[in-house]
Parts: structure tokens; C-alpha cells; sequence
């Protein structure tokens, strides 16, 4: 212990003022303990790696830091094997959309706990792995939905690394096992308009991205200027639509003029989401609704977070 | 029925000896565990407070460790009966989830108080629990694992913990057996940077060090049985024991009213809290009314009691009240004691189609009727700035502003229903300014 704080005393210089420019609490502990506490709080990883990280560096924070961040992906990777057979049902959605590419994002991460699942690390994992699906995924047709395996080869961002590298390093610092279960990415022509709803309303203004567990994205289309709404809302009304009644499926237009002033019946059970009744405006469909305002929809897609498959079933 | 007379106040003989007795089993019990000797049930012993307590803290880091070693030393004490950790991880109650989760499972004594265990199981299924109220924790013990130091779920139960009103936290350092004493002392100041930032007093809470695994290893009894020992005795010191009913002031909520010719209008109902004697003054609110008057009598079974108490089933004579000044629904409460409100914020659990609610989404246009106590109210609700939709099995604060003011108070359940059936629960968790009259016709027509 003695030998160790008198290691401790032939620091650097620079890290000497930083322990005394410090204003936590730590004023009053020892030159060791600032080392190891300075380290913990600059990288996050557990206290007793930290400890070891010192110990094999002789006390140079800088070394203990490079040494720390090579050990973490390759104890991530040990973790996440470890974890591998935890079920993941909590998480979030993330969308993410960048309007000059025309190109928006919708993904599903999972971890264990949805204490996890709030935490600022995880969902800041969230949002550059949506980026990173945006910018490096290989996009064919208009709308494209990513399994997982696909996911993690993925390049992370602009680094020499994929997601599942990514995903391994966070199992690693989080502790809780996670995976990365799909995405849909929507790639939109020059005439379409993209309408989108984030159930959640969890924002991360510094990246741009939504979080929620309920999330919908509408493709849609304007015939003329419209003037009781803004494109944005009308886009947003539908994807609000989509995400509290749960369409299947588009449906088709109807080909004969609708008579707006002779009562339509809506079926309860309907899931066309043309068919369906308004939920903004009861008493209306949703083809009532995109007439009025001019508009059209050409697709959309909802995911919900955690929510049960048809392929999962049968796996 | 006969009475005795007690420092010059008749006391009726029965109570007399319920008070006697229950001295008797107080003496005769100090030393009360739980004892599974035989496969036959042994009834439970009400002899020492009852309190909920939870292990909060992240995984891996040995909450269920600690609460089997908690059972373990307790059980050397006969205070408890040793819990094995795989009983109580493999509980089937953790597994499940559903309206009424983490059910208590795990108990213990101390010497003077009895404990239940509760279990942690998620964000959104403890917030359901405590809108539906189906469990509480008193107080919470945080397990922080030395070798890691505060991690995420960490930092979210302790969130969760203050979201929820979870007053009275003990921190529990453990593995401390793979640690030294430095970085014991770093986890505790990140604990109170962390304690501080959520908004605890990080100087009047507790901290503990030991290993859980020691004390069930029954090794290094200094880190291992005396540190649980010190936190159970921390527990017992720190974590307050919640007011009785009785020692409330009186409140009657009201379920029907009588006219007895000749004598006047009886209430009645069960008593939620307090006591009332015969000549008490008592005031009745609710439907915008407010009434003063006296208990003129206190019945129960048809007959005379001198006392009302919290939990009887009874029915009070109020002097020169009329028929038509009370109806289901009001309170009938110590003057003073309570307020009406029309309009208050309250955290709702919306419940799934699988819960028995309903399928849609709710949405701001949405009016539901009230049901709290003995009355029932139709609303008009306001979603959060930012919310436009409420999703089946989500938690949300809402306001609500009702067409007549009744008595509310904070932590007030009420369940939210539709024309058919009951859609969600929620608790009032703040108290807001009245609307006015006009402005509630506006709404209504």
C-alpha cells in the first residue's frame, strides 16, 4: 500500500494540477485514489480493471487508458458470449434521417432490463448505430428491411469496426447482454414526402435522433398544395395513425368517387390501413382523411420494440 | 354490555381485554420468527411493525447474494428461515409479469421489526405497481458492487427509487472481499455525487461495506455476518415505519344515506382511517358541497359503539343533516382535514387488450368516467406538452379536470373507465388550482 502511494507521488506534473483544480470530493483523498478515480470517471469501465490498468501501466493514466480501451473490446466480446443466452425483450426504437439523401432509418436494439433501456450510454449506443445503418448500409429499393446477422457486419460509423464490434463493446460496459434485431430503411424518391411518429418523445438533439417503442414511417405524396395543414402534420397525423391502430397492410384505393356526405361503416377489425377509421377524427377513414388533404400514400412501415414475430414463432 | 371504569372514563370490557391481550402476545412473542417446522401453515404474528423492503442496485452485483445472506444470519438469530440463492432467483413470481408482480416471497425478522422482500423486476412494471398500488416499498437497501462501482442500472433504480417516493435509502457496498479500501472509499463519493445529482441528502445516507458472500460462506465475519447484522440494524434505524390508519384524522368515505324518522340522517360505510367519537364534530365535502355537523351516534351490527375505528364497517347519525344534503360519494371527515379539487395530475397506467383494457390507443379527445373511493365522475383529460397519444401498457401523466369538485388527495387510486370496462388506474400525484364553473360547463356542453 505504501509502495503503491509512493509510486504515486512521481506522477506528471500536469496531473498534479488537475487534482487540485478538482472540485469533487476527492480534494481530501489520497494521490492514488485520484489516479484510479480520475481514470474511472474518464473512461467509464469498472473500478477493479481501472485498478489493474494502474497497476500494470505504473500509475501513467495515459498508458492505463489505451491499455483499458484494447482490453474492452476483447472483454466485451468474452461478455457478450457469456450473455448470449439472456433474452433481450426490453430496448428502444431509434429513427434517424437525413432529408439531402432522402434516406430515413428505423432500428430495434434490445438489451435485458428497460432500466438499461433509459440509461443516456445505451441510447447514445442507439443513436450511432442508426447513423451507421444510414451512412454504410448497401440500400437497393425503396424500402429495405436489415436482419440481424446482416446488421452486425455493418461498418460502425467511420471506424475500422462493425456494429457487432460495437454492440460487444457495450455488453462489455453496460453488463447487460443486447442485441441489435432488425432495421428498415426507407429511400425516398424526389417527389415523395416522408411522414414519421415516434412514440416515446425521447430526443437526442446532439445526433438527431428519436427514441420511443413505438415508431412509423409513411411514404406519401402531395397532388396539390394543400391548405388546412402543413406537409409535415398530415405526414405525422398518418404515421400517428399507424402506430395506435396497427395496420397490416395498405389496402386499395377505391376506384368510384366517394359520396362524403352519405355516413360510411367502418369495421372495427379492419386492418387495411386505408379502410380504417381516423383516429384523429372519428367517424372518418383514413382514405377520407388523405382525399381531403390532397394527399397519397404509398407505403409506410411500424415497428413496436419487443414486439412478437411471426418468424420468431416459428423459429 | 358491561363496562369498567379506568381513570374515570368507561371503557367497555371487550376492549379492555383485546388491549391486554395483545400486551400478552407482545411480551410473549419479542423473540417471534417464522417457523417451518412442520409442513402445516403457522400463522403469521402480528407483533412487530410490517414493512416493505426492496434490494435495488445493478446486475451481477449481488442483490439476491444479499438477501440470501440477510436470511441466512437472520436465521442463526431464529429470525428467519435461510433462503438459498437459487430459491430465491428461480421464484416464479420474478419470471412472471402481469398486474400483480413481485409479489413478496422472501421474509424476515429483526428484532424489531418484520420484513417483506421485494423484488425490482423492471422500470415500467414497478411504476404499473405503484399506480395500481398492488406493492410498496417502504425503504430500499442499494447493493454497489466495489469491484465495479456505480453502473447503469445503478444510476436508473436509484431514479426509479426517488420517481416513486422511496425516502429512506441504506447503501450497501459489497464484494467487499475483492476490494480494498480505497476503492471502497472512491465507490462510496461516486455514490454520493450520484445520490446528490438524483436529488438524495447524500450525507444522511447510510453506507455499509461487507460481502454477501461471506456472510453466507459464513467466512470473515468482520466483512461477512457483522456488516449484514450492521445493515439490518441500519435498516431498522434509518427506515421509518409509515403512519397507522388510526392515527389519521377521521375519514369516512360515504357508500349510502338513511332518513330515520324521528332522529335524522345515518351514513354509512367503512372507515378508511381515524377514529371518531360520539359529539365529534365532523364536516361532510364532496359534489361542491360542504357541510358541517356532529356524530350523534356511532352504530355497528345495530348496535351503539362509542368509538369508530379504521376498518369498521358502520354507520353514524349526523345531527341536523337532511336526506338531501348527503349522498354516495361524499367524505365524511375531521373538519379540516381534507379539500375539494376539480382539477389534478395524476400518473395513469393505461392497461393492454391482454390486461382486460382496451386495444386503441387513448387520445386527448378521449372522455373517461372516475371511479375512487365510493364516487364515480366523469373527466375530461390533458395529455403532457409533447404527448398526443397514450398506448395500452404505457404509464403517463395526465390531467384531469372533473365536472364537481370532490375531496382529493395526494396518493388517492382511482380507476379510469369506459362505458364497459375499467381501462387503466392511476394516482394522484399533485394537487392543482380549481377551474371555474363556468369554464367546466364550457368543457361539458
Amino acid at each position: 500500500m505504501f509502495v503503491k502511494l509512493l509510486n504515486q507521488i512521481t506522477i506528471k506534473p500536469s496531473l498534479v494540477r488537475s487534482i487540485c483544480e478538482s472540485k469533487s470530493l476527492l480534494q481530501e483523498a489520497k494521490g492514488s485514489s485520484s489516479n484510479l478515480f480520475k481514470l474511472r470517471k474518464s473512461t467509464g469501465y469498472a473500478l477493479n480493471k481501472c485498478k489493474e490498468a494502474l497497476e500494470k501501466n505504473e500509475g501513467d493514466i495515459e498508458a492505463a487508458t489505451k491499455w483499458l480501451n484494447e482490453q474492452a473490446q476483447k472483454e466485451g466480446w468474452s461478455k457478450a458470449e457469456k450473455l448470449k443466452n439472456r433474452q433481450t425483450k426490453q430496448g428502444t426504437l431509434v429513427l434517424y434521417a437525413e432529408k439531402e439523401k432522402n434516406l430515413a432509418t428505423l432500428v430495434e436494439l434490445n438489451c435485458e432490463t428497460d432500466f438499461v433501456a433509459r440509461n443516456e450510454k445505451f441510447l447514445d449506443l442507439s443513436s450511432h448505430l442508426a447513423k451507421s445503418i444510414l451512412w454504410n448500409a448497401p440500400v437497393k429499393g425503396n424500402k429495405e428491411l436489415i436482419e440481424k446477422e446482416e446488421l452486425n457486419k455493418i461498418k460502425f460509423l467511420d471506424q475500422n469496426k462493425t456494429l457487432g464490434d460495437q454492440i460487444a463493446l457495450a455488453i462489455g460496459t453496460l453488463g447487460e447482454n443486447m442485441s441489435i434485431r432488425r432495421a428498415v430503411v426507407l429511400s425516398l424518391r424526389e417527389d415523395e414526402k416522408m411522414g414519421w411518429y415516434m412514440h416515446g418523445s425521447i430526443t437526442d438533439p446532439m445526433n438527431n435522433c428519436h427514441f420511443g417503442k413505438y415508431g412509423a414511417l409513411v411514404n406519401f405524396r402531395l397532388t396539390q398544395k394543400n391548405e388546412n395543414y402543413k406537409t409535415f402534420d398530415i405526414g405525422r397525423q398518418i404515421a400517428q395513425h399507424v402506430v395506435g391502430m396497427k395496420p397490416l397492410t395498405l389496402g386499395e384505393m377505391p376506384v368510384e368517387e366517394v359520396n362524403l356526405d352519405e355516413p360510411v361503416k367502418i369495421d372495427d377489425n379492419e386492418t387495411r390501413l386505408l379502410y380504417q377509421e381516423f383516429l384523429m377524427k372519428p367517424n372518418t377513414r383514413v382514405l377520407d382523411f388523405i382525399n381531403e388533404n390532397h394527399a397519397k400514400i404509398n407505403d409506410f412501415v411500424r415497428l413496436e420494440c419487443g414486439e412478437i414475430l411471426e418468424n420468431d414463432e416459428n423459429k | 354490555m358491561g363496562f369498567i371504569t379506568l381513570f374515570g372514563t368507561k371503557v367497555p370490557i371487550f376492549q379492555q381485554v383485546v388491549k391486554q391481550n395483545k400486551q400478552l402476545l407482545i411480551n410473549s412473542f419479542k423473540l417471534n420468527s417464522v417457523r417451518c417446522l412442520s409442513s402445516e401453515k403457522v400463522a403469521y404474528k402480528r407483533d412487530k411493525p410490517h414493512l416493505n423492503i426492496g434490494t435495488i442496485g445493478h446486475v451481477d452485483h449481488g442483490k439476491t447474494t444479499l438477501t440470501a445472506a440477510i436470511t441466512c444470519v437472520l436465521q442463526d438469530m431464529n429470525l428467519a428461515s435461510a433462503k438459498k440463492y437459487e430459491e430465491i432467483d428461480n421464484a416464479p413470481e420474478e419470471k412472471k409479469r402481469g398486474i400483480t408482480i413481485n409479489a413478496t416471497h422472501i421474509e424476515y425478522s429483526t428484532q424489531n421489526r418484520h420484513y417483506g422482500h421485494i423484488d425490482c423486476p423492471g422500470h415500467a412494471d414497478y411504476i404499473k405497481n405503484m399506480i395500481t398500488g398492488s406493492s410498496q416499498m417502504d425503504g430500499a437497501i442499494l447493493v454497489v458492487a466495489a469491484t465495479d462501482g456505480v453502473m447503469p442500472q445503478t444510476r436508473e433504480h436509484l431514479r426509479l427509487a426517488k420517481q416513486i417516493g422511496i425516502e429512506n435509502i441504506v447503501v450497501f457496498i459489497n464484494k467487499a472481499d475483492a476490494a480494498d479500501s480505497e476503492m471502497i472509499e472512491l465507490v462510496e463519493m461516486e455514490l454520493k455525487d450520484l445520490l446528490k445529482e438524483i436529488g438524495y441528502d447524500a450525507d444522511k445516507v447510510p453506507f455499509i461495506s461487507g460481502s454477501a458472500l461471506a456472510a453466507l460462506e459464513d467466512k470473515s465475519p468482520e466483512i461477512g455476518k457483522n456488516a449484514i447484522l450492521k445493515l439490518m440494524e441500519t435498516v431498522d434505524n434509518h427506515v421509518t415505519v409509515p403512519v397507522r390508519d388510526v392515527n389519521k384524522p377521521f375519514f369516512l368515505p360515504i357508500e349510502h344515506s338513511y332518513a330515520i324518522s324521528g332522529r335524522g340522517t345515518v351514513v354509512t360505510g367503512r372507515v378508511e382511517r381515524g377514529l371518531c367519537k360520539k359529539g365529534d364534530p365532523l364536516e361532510i365535502i364532496g359534489f361542491n358541497k360542504a357541510i358541517k355537523t356532529t356524530a350523534n351516534g356511532i352504530e355497528m351490527f345495530h348496535k351503539i359503539l362509542d368509538q369508530a375505528e379504521a376498518g369498521d364497517q358502520l354507520g353514524i347519525l349526523l345531527r341536523g343533516i337532511k336526506r338531501d344534503d348527503v349522498r354516495r360519494g361524499m367524505a365524511l371527515i375531521k373538519p379540516g382535514s381534507g379539500k375539494m379539487f376539480n382539477r389534478f395530475e395524476a400518473k395513469v397506467y393505461l392497461m393492454t387488450k391482454d390486461e382486460g383494457g382496451r386495444e386503441k390507443p387513448l387520445t386527448p379527445t378521449y372522455q373517461p368516467q372516475l371511479y375512487s373511493k365510493t364516487w364515480d365522475i366523469p373527466a375530461r383529460i390533458r395529455f403532457p406538452e409533447g404527448k398526443e397519444l397514450v398506448m395500452p401498457g404505457e404509464d403517463v401523466t395526465i390531467t384531469f379536470i372533473i365536472n364537481k369538485r370532490m375531496m382529493l388527495e395526494k396518493g388517492q387510486r382511482f380507476q379510469i373507465r369506459d362505458s364497459k370496462t375499467t381501462i387503466g388506474s392511476g394516482v394522484v400525484i399533485n394537487l392543482l388550482s380549481d377551474v371555474s364553473d363556468q369554464e367546466i360547463e364550457d368543457m361539458w356542453n
